[in-house]
C-alpha cells in the first residue's frame, strides 16, 4: 500500500470539488456508506467544500445493493432537496427512479466519490490534475466522433463490431460547467462510452461480473459467451449462461438483452487498491438493457454489466486501444499538458490491471 | 395543432422559468433542447443568458455540448405540462426519449416538473369541492 499524507487526501478532496463544480451557494450533502467510513477522507471533503464558502452536511446509512436494494427512506427524502449530493460509497443507481427524479425533477447534481479510500484519494489517481484529464477526453471524444464503425477483440474471445452515431455516446471525460442543474457524474471520471448503432452483431466473452448483482462468482476462468445478433443478446454459453438469462427473465424487460451499452477506459492512473477500475484501459466493459440515460435508443428497467481485460478496440480499422493500451496517451499535445504538472511518463504511463485483480474495491 | 402546441408551450415554459426553481434551472449552462414531435412539426426551447425562448423549426445549434434532442409527441408534451404525467415517467415508458450526453438534459425535465406543478396548483385554487372530487373519481 501506498504511503499517503494528509495533505495530499485534502488534495483529492480539492479536486473532487473542482470537479463537482461546487459553489458558495449550493447545499451540499456527504452520504456516506457503512463499508467506506473513512475518517480520513470524510474530513477532508469537509475541509475542502468549507473552504469554497459553503457547509457540507453528512448522512451516514448502511450499505445497500446499488443493483438489487432499497435505500433507506432517508435517503429518497432528502436527495431531492439538496443541490449537490458526494455520494462516499456505492450503492446510489443512477438508473433507478428515486434517483431519477432527484437528478430529472428537482436537479441535484450527485457526484460518486470513485476514489472512496484515502489511498486513493490521497493518490495521482484522485489528485490527477483535471485539465489534464479532460485533454485526454477531448482527444478520444474527437477520435469517435470522426468514426463510422467500431470493433472490440479480446483474448478470450470478444469479437463484436457496430456503428457509431457522433451524438449517442456519453460518459465521465469532459468539465462540467457552472452550476448545471441534475446529472450525475463519477469521480475522477474516465469512463468512455457509445451506444451501438447498428449493425450491430459479434461475440462477447465475458469475464467478470460486478459484485453488487449477486453473481455465483464474480470472475471467471473460462469466458461467458454471449452471441449477439441484430443489436440483441441471442445466445448464451458457458459458465453462468443459466444464471444470467433468469436474472435477465426475472428483472428485466422486453429490452433487457438489448446490447446496449459499450465502455472504456481513459484514465491512466485509474486501477488503485480498493476502487473500481473500470476507468483504467485495461478494462472494458459492456452492457445489456439499458442506456437511454446516455442517448440509447430504448429504455430497459435494468441494465446488466460485463467486464473484460486488455481490450483492443479499433476505430474505422484503426487501434484507439491496443491489448489494453490507450494510444493517445503518446499525443504530443496531451504531454506538453502534462508536463505542466509533472512527469509526463509518470502522469501518462497507464496503472496495470491484470486478470483476475478485483476490480470493484470490495 | 401545430400552432396550438408551440403556443402552449410557449405559454407553460415561460410560466416555469419566472418560478424561483425555473430560473436557478435557467441560469445553470446555456443549452438548446429540440424537440422532434411525432405527430406535429419540430420547436426548441433555447436556454441562453439566463433567459428562455420557445421557437418553431430546428435550432442551429448542434454541438454535442449545444443541443439535446427530445422524441415525443404532443399528447405527451400536454400530459407533463398538466401534470398527469411526470418527466420520469414519460421517460420510462418510452414516450419521452432523449438523446443527451450521461445522466444531463437536466434543465428541460426539471421545467417540465415545474410546469406540471403551476397547473395542478393553479387547478386546486380555483376548482369548486365538487371539481376536485370528480377528478379525483376519474383517477
Amino acid at each position: 500500500m501506498e504511503l499517503i499524507k494528509q495533505s495530499e487526501i485534502l488534495d483529492g478532496a480539492r479536486n473532487l470539488v473542482r470537479y463537482a463544480g461546487i459553489r458558495a451557494e449550493n447545499s451540499v450533502l456527504l452520504l456516506v456508506t457503512d463499508k467506506f467510513d473513512f475518517p480520513e477522507v470524510v474530513n477532508a471533503l469537509n475541509e475542502a467544500v468549507g473552504e469554497v464558502g459553503t457547509d457540507l452536511s453528512i448522512l451516514k446509512v448502511k450499505t445497500w445493493s446499488r443493483a438489487l436494494g432499497v435505500p433507506p427512506k432517508v435517503v429518497e427524502a432528502v436527495l431531492p432537496a439538496v443541490d449537490v449530493v458526494i455520494l462516499q460509497g456505492r450503492s446510489l443507481n443512477a438508473q433507478s427512479r428515486y434517483e431519477q427524479q432527484a437528478m430529472y425533477e428537482y436537479g441535484t447534481n450527485i457526484t460518486v466519490n470513485m476514489a472512496r479510500t484515502p489511498e486513493a484519494l490521497g493518490s495521482e489517481y484522485g489528485r490527477f490534475p483535471l485539465e489534464l484529464f479532460y485533454a485526454i477526453g477531448q482527444k478520444m471524444l474527437e477520435r469517435v466522433q470522426r468514426a463510422k464503425r467500431l470493433r472490440l477483440t479480446t483474448k478470450a474471445g470478444t469479437d463484436i463490431s457496430m456503428n457509431i452515431h457522433p451524438r449517442r455516446l456519453g460518459g465521465y471525460f469532459y468539465p462540467v460547467r457552472k452550476g448545471w442543474p441534475g446529472g450525475s457524474k463519477a469521480f475522477p471520471g474516465g469512463e468512455f462510452g457509445i451506444y451501438p448503432e447498428d449493425p450491430c452483431d459479434g461475440v462477447i466473452a465475458v469475464e467478470c461480473f460486478q459484485p453488487d448483482v449477486s453473481p455465483p462468482q464474480s470472475i471467471l476462468e473460462t469466458p461467458l459467451m454471449i452471441t449477439v445478433k441484430d443489436h440483441w443478446a441471442v445466445k448464451f454459453e458457458g459458465p453462468l449462461s443459466d444464471w444470467l438469462q433468469d436474472q435477465l427473465a426475472r428483472r428485466g424487460d422486453e429490452y433487457a438483452r438489448l446490447f446496449c451499452e459499450v465502455m472504456w477506459g481513459i484514465h491512466p492512473r485509474a486501477g488503485i487498491q480498493g476502487c473500481r477500475a473500470a476507468a483504467n484501459p485495461n478494462i472494458l466493459h459492456c452492457a445489456l438493457g439499458n442506456f437511454q440515460y446516455a442517448g440509447g435508443r430504448y429504455y430497459s428497467k435494468m441494465q446488466l454489466p460485463l467486464f473484460m481485460w486488455q481490450p483492443t478496440i479499433t476505430l474505422d480499422d484503426e487501434p484507439v486501444i491496443l491489448d489494453g493500451q490507450l494510444l493517445l496517451l503518446e499525443d504530443r499535445d496531451l504531454r506538453k499538458v502534462a508536463a505542466r504538472y509533472g512527469d509526463p511518463d509518470q502522469l501518462l504511463t497507464i496503472r496495470p490491471v491484470p486478470k483476475g485483480k478485483n476490480i470493484f474495491g470490495e | 395543432m401545430y400552432e396550438t402546441i408551440i403556443e402552449e408551450a410557449k405559454s407553460i415554459f415561460a410560466r416555469a422559468a419566472e418560478t424561483v426553481e425555473g430560473r436557478y434551472a435557467l441560469e445553470g449552462h446555456d443549452e438548446d433542447y429540440q424537440f422532434k414531435l411525432k405527430d406535429a412539426h419540430s420547436f426548441y426551447v433555447s436556454i441562453q443568458g439566463g433567459k428562455l425562448i420557445v421557437a418553431s423549426g430546428d435550432t442551429p445549434k448542434t454541438g454535442y455540448f449545444e443541443c439535446t434532442y427530445i422524441e415525443t409527441d404532443s399528447q405527451t408534451l400536454r400530459e407533463l405540462f398538466s401534470g398527469k404525467l411526470r418527466p420520469v415517467e414519460a421517460i420510462e415508458q418510452r414516450r419521452f426519449n432523449m438523446l443527451i450526453r450521461m445522466y444531463e438534459g437536466c434543465q428541460i425535465t426539471i421545467l417540465l416538473r415545474i410546469c406540471g406543478e403551476l397547473i395542478r396548483k393553479s387547478f386546486l385554487e380555483r376548482a369548486t369541492t365538487d371539481q376536485i372530487l370528480a377528478t379525483v373519481n376519474k383517477l
